[in-house]
């Protein structure tokens, strides 16, 4: 097995990217676009686009797009090896500092790393929603319903999912 | 996605004068705008931004 074999590739950039995916899967979005469209080359625009909204509509976690994109690269094998680097070594790590974390509940220092890491982990996720948006805005009709989505998702409470269908209804007869 | 953001990103913009919008700003065109890659940023921001909470909290 070479450096270059991409179950090789996948595994060392998943494993690294699960350690500073703060706030989560959808947080490491951007870095998975520039791994997976810019440096890489495994997929386009559209199929990261594509990845990412099967990733969402379908049911368990947010993670699940690393499963995707493995797949989509190396198969079986690489849904499989995406998915454990990209969840193994932050059970790991969680596991042990939150051992750690716990003995230093009252630390001042606890709470300014909780502060502190809030604002950049939500940064990374407006950082994921433009990059998406970016990529899949390709029309006015499409940047229309994300403004409409975004609406809808900010000042009521209505299931996103009733949107997801509304979206994909709009796609089937070819207004997008 | 961008609703959910909107909803957490609120009471952090309230406070104006306080370090977390101007980090939240700098993370959102560090990664999203200017597509640096993420490990090194953060390896920059996170600390960055610890450093300055924890001084806001002690000021």
């Amino acid at each position: 097995m070479k450096a270059t074999d991409p179950l090789i590739v996948l595994a060392s950039h998943f494993a690294l990217l699960s350690l500073f995916a703060i706030g989560g899967a959808n947080a490491a979005i951007p870095e998975m676009y520039r791994i997976a469209v810019q440096v890489e080359g495994w997929l386009t625009d559209q199929q990261f686009s594509d990845l990412f909204a099967i990733a969402q509509v379908t049911p368990g976690p947010n993670v699940i797009i690393t499963t995707l994109i493995g797949y989509q690269v190396a198969g079986i094998a690489g849904a499989v090896v995406a998915t454990i680097a990209m969840v193994g070594p932050t059970c790991v790590a969680t596991y042990f500092i939150t051992r750690v974390w716990d003995r230093f509940r009252d630390a001042p220092l606890r709470a300014a790393i909780q502060a502190g890491l809030v604002p950049v982990s939500i940064g990374l996720l407006g950082a994921s929603a433009w990059i998406l948006a970016r990529a899949n805005d390709t029309s006015w009709i499409a940047a229309g319903i994300t403004v409409v989505t975004v609406a809808i998702g900010y000042f009521t409470r209505i299931n996103p999912l009733w949107i997801f269908a509304i979206a994909a209804i709009t796609g089937a007869v070819g207004l997008i | 996605m961008i609703a959910v953001i909107l909803k957490m990103a609120e009471p952090i913009l309230r406070k104006r004068l306080a370090p977390a919008p101007f980090v939240m700003a700098a993370t959102f065109l560090a990664i999203g705008v200017a597509r640096w890659p993420l490990v090194g940023t953060l390896l920059a921001l996170a600390p960055a931004s610890v450093a300055l909470a924890w001084w806001w909290q002690r000021r």
